[in-house]
């Protein structure tokens, strides 16, 4: 008991048995299918969202992430009370977001960014935006002007501020549309693929905006994001949904390890090397594998190899034109993950 | 905590009437193809008493028919249009409903409110003045009096009770957007149905006899007839509080059929999606 009135203290979100079924009419293709779809009810169930349990604490930037269709933007609009479940039940400090009453209280502690909409007014000046936000959420305009200038100081607003939202470039307006879900200060900031489309500046401005937000503030934040620079940028923890099943939740530095520290050598050489007695000589600790680039690509766990004895061997048999060394990045990890749908 | 509770319609009120003096170049063109429509009718109700027999035609002699058509163009500018059908077409076709259903602010509420800041700027920006050039060549070209203060203001009542009609079925109309694309096109076939049967493009009594009073007693009535009528004094008082009366029982009926109609489809959009 104790350590369940512990829980929901220092759980912002608590996630449990989450299930959204979408019903949809099965159409059989053709004319033939149109016209039977008028006189049969038949429909087919998709499990869009299917037993997924989690909490996020106070504080903590969490990244949510999956392939397109994997249930993340379902489980986001579950969390923002747009959807209800069809079984299980998310808490948010406590209520559901999704019940009318309770959506009330919560709807003005939580700021959105879907990343390819915007809630600013396309036609008016990008402050009259912000007004309206603030009559919307009823912020006092004394803690509105200190709020605005926080936002201005980290997000760079003053130049756009007169400026018409719809002239606004797609990283001006990205930036706006930030600062908008967080004029009200919200306990709990949504992010859902809020660097889509953006060159590497402005990415790199929006998540140090973000994560210097969480720090002021204390803002939770949930990412969903098919970037991982953002979620290495951004999050300690990741969850990973595919399918709508969750299929891992705990920190980057333990994805890391239970994928091992793979290092990759690119060399590339007109010389031919024998695959088989160079993984031999490794004891297999090798995989060598020849790119359409016609690079050579040499993969060793960095806990057994050095990459000295990996480049001596390479140098002592190939006559070698260029040479580079990578370390496996987050998203050949999460490749791997989707392809095999397990962690 | 919530220090006033319309503060937050406030705002969408605002930002509808900021928006639309943003849009006003546009309107303006939709107004001079009023402008140009009223003339046009002018020209032919003009043609069509000269040839009448008589000096009246079904109550209704020539200024007055005039003046009931200027007015008649002029008060739906203002009352019918509103932001919903617009806004929540949009909502449905483009799935930019969670951005709205994220506001800590009725669904029904932020569409109303927009409609509400639409219909003002439309008021204050157009309607106003161009009420006031079309008095003044009444009053100096066929020698009409002015309206009545009284019959100004339960005017004004009667346009705001039909903002509501208006824009209550308009919400309810966007909503065929879950079942049809061709949403557009119904949105025309119904302005071109009410407007007719309002009376915008004959007066009512030119309407069947049997027809008469059972459009007196429709919704439509308040879009066009009932205020336009009060307006130029065609009603006594007893007439003019009963026609308001319909109006009003209409407006307050069709708004909670709207909100009815917004908790079923926010209902279907939480289950089925957006």
């Amino acid at each position: 008991m104790l350590y369940f009135s512990r829980l929901e203290v220092i759980s912002m979100i608590q996630v449990s048995h989450l299930c959204k079924y979408f019903e949809r009419p099965y159409r059989e293709p053709g004319l033939k299918g149109a016209l039977k779809t008028l006189f049969t009810h038949k429909k087919i169930v998709t499990k869009a969202v299917d037993d997924i349990s989690f909490n996020v604490a106070d504080g903590e930037i969490v990244g949510y992430i999956g392939a397109n269709g994997a249930g993340k933007s379902t489980t986001i609009k579950m969390m923002t009370g747009i959807l209800t479940p069809t079984s299980g039940e998310v808490r948010f400090d406590g209520l559901r977001p999704y019940d009318p009453k309770e959506r009330k209280t919560i709807l003005k502690d939580i700021g959105v960014v879907f990343g390819q909409r915007t809630q600013l007014w396309w036609d008016l000046p990008l402050k009259d935006s912000f007004d309206l936000i603030r009559d919307i959420y009823d912020v006092p305009q004394d803690i509105y002007e200190k709020r605005l200038a926080y936002l201005d100081s980290i997000l760079g607003l003053q130049p756009i501020l007169m400026s018409q939202v719809r002239s606004l470039s797609l990283g001006q307006r990205m930036r706006a549309d930030l600062a908008a879900a967080l004029i009200h200060n919200p306990k709990v900031l949504f992010l859902d693929e809020p660097t889509i489309g953006l060159d590497v500046l402005v990415k790199d401005k929006i998540t140090d905006a973000i994560k210097k937000i969480n720090k002021d503030n204390k803002t939770t934040v949930i990412l969903t994001t098919h970037d991982m620079k953002d979620i290495q940028n951004l999050c300690q923890r990741v969850i990973i949904i595919d399918e709508g099943h969750l299929l891992y939740d705990g920190t980057l530095t333990a994805i890391r390890k239970r994928f091992g520290d793979i290092r990759h050598v690119y060399v590339l050489s007109k010389d031919e090397l024998d695959f088989a007695a160079a993984e031999a000589f490794f004891h297999n600790d090798v995989t060598i594998a020849k790119l359409d680039d016609g690079y050579l690509e040499v993969s060793y766990d960095a806990d057994k190899l050095e990459p000295k004895e990996i480049l001596n061997y390479l140098l002592a048999h190939l006559n070698v034109k260029d040479i580079r060394i990578d370390e496996t990045t987050l998203s050949s990890i999460v490749k791997k993950i989707y392809a095999a749908k397990s962690v | 905590m919530q220090r006033n509770p319309f503060k937050k319609y406030r705002g969408f009120i605002k930002g509808a009437f900021l928006n639309f003096l943003a849009f006003r170049g546009e309107i303006f063109t939709w107004v001079l193809q009023d402008v140009i429509t009223t003339f046009i009718m002018v020209f032919l109700w003009f043609a069509i008493y000269k040839e009448s027999s008589s000096q009246i035609i079904n109550g209704f002699a020539y200024p007055q028919m005039i003046m009931y058509l200027v007015f008649i163009v002029l008060s739906s500018n203002w009352t019918s249009n509103g932001a919903s059908f617009q806004e929540v077409s949009h909502d449905i076709s483009d799935g930019n409903i969670a951005n709205s259903l994220t506001r800590p602010v009725s669904y029904r509420g932020q569409k109303f409110a927009l409609t509400l800041g639409n219909c003002l700027g439309n008021f204050l920006i157009f309607s106003v003045p161009l009420f006031i050039i079309a008095m003044l060549i009444f009053s100096l070209g066929l020698g009409q009096p002015w309206p009545q203060w009284y019959n100004i203001l339960f005017y004004l009542v009667a346009g705001c009770s039909a903002i509501v009609i208006t824009d209550s079925i308009d919400f309810m109309v966007a909503q065929l957007g879950f079942l049809t694309n061709s949403l557009f096109g119904i949105f025309l076939i119904k302005n071109s149905v009410f407007a007719f049967l309002a009376g915008q493009t004959i007066p009512y009594s030119f309407f069947p006899a049997w027809a008469q009073p059972v459009l007196e007693y429709l919704p439509f009535s308040g879009l066009g007839s009932t205020p336009v009528n009060i307006l130029i004094g065609r009603y006594d008082l007893l007439q003019t509080a009963i026609h308001l009366g319909v109006s009003l029982g209409w407006a307050i009926f069709l708004y909670i059929a709207s909100v009815v109609a917004n908790h079923l489809m926010i209902s279907h959009v939480e289950s089925a999606g957006g």
